[in-house]
């Protein structure tokens, strides 16, 4: 972009001298506009911004520091530089009157070519300067003004997604919820036919209520655990001290694990306290172990065992067992909803346990992951915020 | 042994007919010497138990959600009346909600089961009756 050039405003009634400054200061390129009298340069002020003003003193008529005054109560000219051009005999006192005017220079007859080109241009490159920076204002501001218009786009983006998130999960609960109900009947009517009719069905009918019952079953986890889902979501998020040996002998006794007496259950000492929300992160350990037990290697005592490792201000809690494991290129897929791997016909579940994990854990401002190998066992780990 | 035991009065609370289907099996399944009445929902039990001379039950299982007046406001109610101070209310939901246990246990229930309650639990849950 080529440089705008600025106006430069000379007034004398002496066109003599006009023509004289002009060819001086045509040197530096900008446009020079000419007035013969005060009154001819308040009309050239009408219709342009200056970058200075060179204006003669003694002029017949309105004199220079009349035309100043004049100049100086329009708002817009108010800074507009001044340079009075006058002779010796000027005296102080005039001098004086000139700067109160808002003089910014004084320049004596006969005026040096060099010395007005160069104060002029001073003035010059300050408009050019006052320019650019009102231009740069002028686009920040706007530019400032889109990106309150876009934030103000995405907040309420934001709030229709909550909203919307927050119908979804009332509507998921009542659908869980609700479906129990119809569920229960249809369960335990089919245990009634298997258990009260069974010498009046044939072997065929029979596998067939099987069917239907174990159906009902799957449905009936399916619908739990969506709660499960859905209440991750309910929670509040105040975060307490927990103690997590505490936490994980309750839900050890609450869930009734039904294990090979074989099976061993190892809880290392010194269980460090983490910050987490005590429902939900006991619905996570629950989670956790009850997977290290079911995905056990055939013909193995399963063994499982739990730790705390302290890492700065965070803990994580670890969870190892001696089961089937998990292929790495799996690891990631199984935090998500309704994703199962490996074998699931061997391993009833609904594929929403680990989702519970994730989201929970995600929840109470923590991380979670796994590391494991086909065949070599299974760690899956919690990291939380560090109780004092 | 010289005093006869009072034979045990159920009442359970519960709206879904099929839920009191199911209750009705598992209570003759469990062979308990017991009287069990039913009301179809909570109004009807606070009716029930209002009524000039009815006899005071010694448990009664209670359904949470229920139309009219859910579980927790009769649960309230029944913990204010003086005639029922001995009675044992055991909650009978298909709900799962930690807070609605929560809930129920600060409102004065002795327990809380899930839905359906089998031979085996009535029975351990009478004997603490």
């Amino acid at each position: 972009m080529t440089e705008q050039k600025v106006n430069i405003l000379l007034v004398d009634d002496q066109p003599g001298k006009l023509i004289a400054h002009e060819a001086v200061l045509q040197e530096l390129g900008e446009n020079i506009i000419k007035a013969t009298s005060g009154r001819d340069a308040l009309e050239c002020l009408l219709k342009e911004d200056f970058a200075v003003i060179l204006l003669d003193v003694n002029m017949p008529g309105m004199d220079g520091f009349e035309t100043a005054e004049l100049i100086r109560q329009r708002p817009r000219f108010e800074k507009t530089p001044i340079i009075f051009i006058t002779g010796y005999n000027t005296s102080d006192i005039d001098r004086l009157k000139g700067y109160r005017l808002g003089a910014v220079d004084y320049m004596f007859l006969p005026v040096i070519a060099e010395v007005l080109k160069a104060k002029v241009l001073v003035f010059v490159e300050l408009a050019r300067q006052t320019a650019l920076i009102k231009r740069q204002a002028e686009h920040l501001a706007f530019h400032n003004q889109e990106q309150a218009r876009k934030l103000e786009v995405i907040q309420k983006l934001n709030e229709e997604l909550r909203e919307a998130n927050e119908q979804l999960e009332t509507f998921s609960y009542s659908v869980s919820h609700d479906l129990r109900a119809p569920l229960r009947s249809l369960q335990g009517f089919s245990e009634v036919l298997l258990e009260d009719y069974a010498d009046k069905l044939d072997d065929e009918a029979r596998l067939y209520l099987q069917r239907i019952k174990s159906a009902t079953l799957q449905m009936e986890q399916l619908t739990r655990d969506l709660l499960q889902y859905c209440r991750v979501a309910r929670e509040d998020m105040t975060p307490q001290a927990v103690e997590v040996n505490a936490l994980i002998k309750d839900v050890m006794a609450m869930n009734n694990f039904v294990l090979p007496s074989s099976a061993q259950f190892v809880i290392r000492d010194g269980m460090a306290r983490v910050l987490a929300n005590p429902t939900l992160l006991s619905q996570c350990l629950s989670n956790l172990l009850q997977n290290a037990f079911k995905f056990a290697t055939p013909n193995v005592p399963p063994r499982v065992e739990v730790w705390t490792e302290r890492q700065a201000s965070r803990v994580r809690i670890h969870v190892q067992d001696n089961g089937i494991g998990i292929d790495p290129a799996h690891h990631q897929k199984i935090f998500g909803i309704f994703e199962r791997v490996g074998n699931v016909k061997e391993h009833d579940g609904t594929g929403i346990g680990l989702a519970i994990v994730a989201r929970a854990v995600q929840r109470m401002g923590g991380h979670c992951g796994v590391d494991s190998k086909l065949g070599a066992g299974s760690r899956f780990w919690i990291e939380l915020q560090s109780a004092p | 042994m010289t005093a006869v035991p009072a034979r045990l009065k159920i009442l359970l609370v519960e709206d879904l007919e099929d839920d009191v289907f199911f209750f009705k099996r598992s209570f003759k399944r469990a062979e308990v010497d017991a009287d069990l009445q039913v009301a179809m929902d909570g109004a009807k039990a606070i009716e029930y138990l209002s009524r000039e001379g009815a006899p005071s039950p010694s448990v009664i299982f209670l359904d949470l959600k229920m139309p009219n007046q859910n579980g927790f406001e009769v649960l309230e109610w029944m913990r204010k009346n003086p005639r029922l101070s001995k009675t044992k209310i055991f909650i009978l939901t298909s709900s799962p909600e930690p807070r609605e246990r929560e809930l129920a246990k600060e409102l004065g229930a002795h327990d809380y089961f899930l839905k359906p309650l089998s031979a085996e639990q009535l029975r351990e849950a009478l004997d603490r009756a």
